[in-house]
């Protein structure tokens, strides 16, 4: 038994990760005594062969597929982190052209709608990257992969309920309060309000890792998974141009108005609005992530495309 | 996927009755066309034919990952089986033609 474990490392480990305990039942199996020679080389040669295969880049193989997989994933869970980050601004922006003049407000009016636009595409990326999955998780789900996944979507689903319950009851009293108490001057709504963003936090973090247990057990074709690598390049640009965008406001605001940024009481660290800074770091961080997903999704699909579509 | 005897050809024409773990792939491609295949070759090929989505792994009944052929793979298959076919009825008259002349010279 111990030179069959040494035999299937002649396999490359994403593949072992694939086919390496399937691989070991069917020797088990077909040779539940000793091992035969024949079997033996016809072992070592399909594992080099197919170690050769993938450095050489030749063909189509399951580490490449695994490997872009996990590099969309990276991006997915980045573009999760990011949209809380973006959530964050959006709060923190609000009628921030109120406070500028005609003169000052085309550029950050321009790199704001700019911010907005490339999130909704972004956003309609990632819808996209879902809609190409569903046929292989309806296929998952139908072959009992529920109970595979099911933990992890409870999880999330319990999440999100007291979270929609608390959007509700937050927009209700929103309507009934002022904008400056909306904005800091009612205690009770602004601690409120700090427990609803962790709650969405905790949500869209919860179904994060769902969508990712759940993904790792898909069965992709090729085309799906190169289709889903390409979306995943498009968010990761659209996260760059997003911070891009919203450091470029910033820094316009802080030299056009930076008493906006201090929450309306001008002073010299104005422009360093605490929350402001964590929300760019959060983004800088999601964009870092996401890229490092976006380099081992490139570099996944250099042997998937080579071997054609 | 050019010759009958092909691996990726074999499993293809096995999983076309029912999806089937490596094992009864084995045994199957061994009953039908007398192929023993090494554990290297069955699953190279079942690793081949998954990631071009001709095949593709069911979830695992305990350690045994059943396959089973996809509509990429039907469709594959049948193409590699009309070109056997028509290879088979090349040869087929070829072969009424030497023997036709054959009777001639004799």
């Amino acid at each position: 038994m111990r030179g069959r474990s040494w035999l299937l490392r002649c396999y490359p480990r994403g593949w072992r990760e694939r086919y390496g305990e399937d691989l070991a039942a069917y020797l088990d199996d077909a040779y539940p005594g000793r091992l035969p020679v024949p079997a033996a080389l016809s072992l070592a040669g399909g594992g080099l062969a197919q170690r050769f295969r993938e450095s050489a880049g030749l063909g189509t193989d399951a580490a490449a597929g695994a490997r872009l997989r996990d590099g969309v994933l990276v991006v997915l869970a980045a573009w999760a982190a990011f949209v809380v980050a973006g959530a964050s601004f959006a709060k923190l922006s609000e009628h921030f052209d109120s406070s500028l003049s005609e003169r000052t407000r085309a550029v950050p009016d321009l790199a704001y709608t700019a911010l907005q636009a490339v999130a909704s595409l972004s956003g309609l990326a990632v819808v996209a990257g879902i809609a190409f999955a569903i046929p292989a998780l309806l296929r998952l789900l139908t072959r009992g992969g529920w109970n595979q996944v099911r933990r992890h979507v409870l999880r999330a689903a319990a999440a999100t309920v007291p979270t929609v319950a608390m959007t509700a009851g937050l927009v209700g009293w929103a309507h009934q309060l002022t904008g400056a108490q909306r904005n800091g001057g009612s205690a009770g709504y602004s601690a409120a309000f700090l427990v609803w963003a962790v709650l969405v936090a905790v949500s869209v973090g919860l179904w994060t890792v769902a969508a990712v247990v759940t993904a790792r057990r898909l069965s992709l074709s090729r085309p799906v998974l190169l289709v889903e690598g390409a979306l995943a390049i498009t968010v990761t640009v659209g996260m760059l141009v997003m911070v891009a965008a919203a450091v470029t406001w910033w820094a316009s605001l802080a030299s056009t108005s930076p008493s906006f940024l201090a929450g309306g009481v001008a002073g010299p660290t104005s422009q360093w609005n605490p929350q402001l800074v964590a929300t760019v770091v959060l983004m800088l961080s999601a964009l870092t992530v996401a890229s490092l997903g976006t380099v081992r999704v490139v570099r996944a699909a250099r042997p998937l495309v080579a071997s054609g579509v | 996927m050019r010759r009958a005897n092909d691996p990726p050809v074999l499993i293809l024409t096995s999983l076309a009755d029912g999806p089937k773990h490596g094992h009864a792939l084995a045994k199957d491609i061994e009953r039908f066309a007398g192929v023993s295949l090494g554990p290297g070759a069955l699953y190279g090929a079942i690793s081949r034919l998954a990631e071009r989505g001709l095949i593709e792994a069911l979830p695992a009944d305990d350690r045994r990952r059943p396959y089973r052929i996809t509509d990429a793979g039907a469709a594959a298959l049948a193409e590699a089986v009309a070109e056997m076919r028509r290879l088979a009825e090349v040869g087929t008259e070829r072969l009424a033609c030497t023997a036709r002349l054959r009777r001639r010279l004799a």
